[in-house]
């Protein structure tokens, strides 16, 4: 990923976006012109520029690299299909979170190719056995052993979030990780703001309840 | 939502920095009021802490190029569930049909261009699929006709000078701004001018093939604007022949040929309406059908068939029944071995090949293609036009 699409990453990141903003990134806009232009290169930057962000979401919803990677692929794919259809009134990565919350929550449903493992399920690679959790919770890691503690309690909530309905995952993931506005999220999710409001605290007090201990 | 519903919503929004700010006063206060509930305040931005602090995983380096890799190769082949087994199974029906349709519409669409028909054969009925046109004596009896489903209309102008009439309609053509297709150059000109994609067929472009020496045929996908006026020139020229000309049908009800109807085009005499109606009961009766028409190509092909027989029929025999009729049968085993089976060049042929070259761009320009496809003769505002000119009196 080039320095400045990082910087704009971490930018965007940081920072919750203002409500009524409806004008598109200009970077955004000019690699996506150059996209419908045929530029392959333009739609490799605007992958490179978003994927993070985008697996990062789904991962903390399915909870399973693989499908998550799967799912993230097949986000940019639907989204290069479809960049006619984008009008650019919204901003593009809100635009992106939509396809990747559709095709997770169809995936989902459908539950065929995708199934999306328990954390607390053995996997088996090579001579290491290992939990599914633990590898969410300690990917950035490169010392287990002197955030040991961290790494629990990351897995515990990773746990957690797993636990509750997929519906309130989804709003707190954009809400607390992706740290979206409601009306962002509203957008994203096709759903009323009342309804993002109301899920999002129902999902706060089952999580509340889940980690009930480690708020004490 | 009851009261405590309520308030813990708006703790939930409060943590979020969502309410205005005299909302948020109001929370504030009853904070200050309610030591309980600001507990329940901690333990929520608490939570909230602890989703944050997950750390951010990065996606695998090379997914950019797999995502490129996937648009490359699309459409791809994928293991297909069982479950998942009947949805595909009921798309693939949807394809069939549709396909189903479309070889429908090809057979439909192709005998009533070039005349073309359908002759019994020793186990039944067999379809001459694209045989060329009938000879004159024959074929000088076919008049108009449509095909349901389609806005194709076929004239047949019977001429004892070519020529002339050939002049006489590529004026009128030309008076309505229709330009001969002369060459690849023009095509290529229409097509670009329409934004028209290579699969197209343009519109006001029309092309003249001499299908036989007696025998000039014109092809023409005009707006249905042009279609009344053309038609009525072109009944003109008909009327102004000095040999025969077959009696014009009024079309029947046809999805697209709905638009054409209200072109009145029934010449057709008392006398010969009879005739016509009276060859087809004994064509019927005696279970062969002589010569007919698909039956897709709708009832007045068949009725032009059989009467193209009578016709032939009544300078042998004056009358008789046609089906029993000696003559007629060696017309039809004539017909038969006259007409070639022979496959139209695919026009498309290379549009996969240029896909797969830029199968990028086909991805964003994908639907832009799609609307430009649309420009067909199916399209309602279009209609398409062949007519065949025959010289009846000149020799072959």
């Amino acid at each position: 990923m080039s320095e400045e699409a990082s910087n704009t990453v971490a930018e965007n990141n940081g920072t919750r976006e203002d409500k009524g903003k409806l004008l598109i990134d200009a970077e955004d806009a000019e690699l996506l012109e150059r996209c419908r232009k045929g530029r392959v290169e333009a739609f490799g930057a605007i992958v490179k520029k978003y994927q993070d962000r985008i697996f990062n979401a789904i991962l903390r919803i399915c909870g399973n690299r693989d499908d998550a990677e799967e799912l993230t692929q097949e986000t940019f794919v639907k989204a290069l299909e479809n960049l006619n259809s984008f009008r650019q009134a919204s901003q593009f990565y809100t635009w992106l979170f939509r396809i990747a919350m559709n095709l997770t929550i169809t995936k989902r449903r459908r539950a065929t190719r995708m199934h999306f493992s328990r954390l607390d399920s053995e996997r088996t690679d090579g001579d290491q056995t290992y939990r599914l959790g633990e590898i969410i919770a300690d990917q950035h890691q490169k010392n287990p052993h002197e955030n040991a503690v961290k790494a629990d309690i990351n897995r515990r909530v990773q746990e957690a979030l797993m636990k509750i309905d997929e519906q309130f995952r989804i709003v707190v993931v954009l809400c607390d990780i992706e740290q979206m506005g409601y009306e962002e999220i509203s957008r994203v999710l096709n759903l009323p703001v009342g309804t993002v409001k109301s899920r999002l605290h129902r999902a706060r007090n089952l999580l509340k309840n889940e980690l009930s201990d480690l708020l004490e | 939502m009851d009261e405590k519903e309520k308030i813990a919503e708006l703790l939930s929004a409060y943590i979020d920095g969502d309410l205005p700010s005299e909302q948020a006063r109001a929370v504030e206060e009853l904070l200050q009021r309610q030591p309980e509930l600001a507990k329940e305040l901690e333990s929520l931005q608490k939570v909230k802490q602890l989703i944050r602090d997950l750390p951010r995983a990065s996606a695998p380096d090379d997914l950019a190029q797999k995502v490129l890799a996937r648009v490359e190769r699309k459409p791809r082949v994928r293991l297909v569930s069982i479950r998942r087994f009947g949805q595909l199974a009921a798309a693939a029906g949807i394809i069939l049909l549709i396909g189903i349709g479309i070889i429908i519409t090809q057979l439909t669409h192709k005998p009533t261009r070039t005349g073309g028909y359908k002759s019994p054969s020793a186990s039944g009925e067999k379809t001459l699929r694209r045989s060329t046109p009938a000879p004159s004596n024959l074929l000088a009896s076919a008049g108009t006709s449509f095909v349901p489903g389609k806005a194709v209309m076929s004239i047949f102008i019977n001429t004892d000078n070519l020529a002339l009439t050939q002049r006489q309609v590529e004026s009128i053509l030309a008076s309505n701004n229709i330009k001969l297709a002369d060459s690849a150059k023009t095509t290529v000109a229409v097509r670009k001018a329409n934004k028209l994609d290579r699969e197209s067929q343009p519109i006001n472009i029309f092309k003249r093939t001499q299908i036989k020496p007696n025998q000039i045929r014109y092809e023409v996908v005009i707006t249905r604007k042009q279609l009344k006026h053309i038609i009525n020139e072109l009944n003109a020229i008909r009327a102004s022949q000095n040999v025969p000309q077959v009696p014009l049908i009024t079309p029947k009800e046809s999805r697209g040929g709905k638009g054409l109807e209200r072109i009145a085009l029934a010449e057709t005499s008392q006398g010969e309406t009879k005739k016509l109606g009276e060859t087809k009961k004994l064509g019927k009766k005696r279970g062969t059908g002589a010569l007919r028409q698909p039956p897709t190509t709708g009832e007045e092909k068949i009725e032009i068939a059989k009467a193209s027989i009578s016709e032939a029929d009544r300078t042998s025999k004056e009358k008789g029944d046609i089906t029993k009729s000696a003559s007629a049968k060696r017309q039809i085993k004539v017909l038969e071995k006259s007409h070639s089976i022979s496959k139209r060049p695919v026009a498309a042929a290379t549009s996969k090949e240029s896909k797969s070259r830029h199968s990028f761009i086909a991805y964003t320009n994908k639907k832009a293609k799609r609307s430009t496809r649309k420009v067909t003769t199916t399209q309602p505002h279009l209609a398409q036009i062949v007519v065949i000119l025959t010289a009846v009196n000149t020799a072959r």
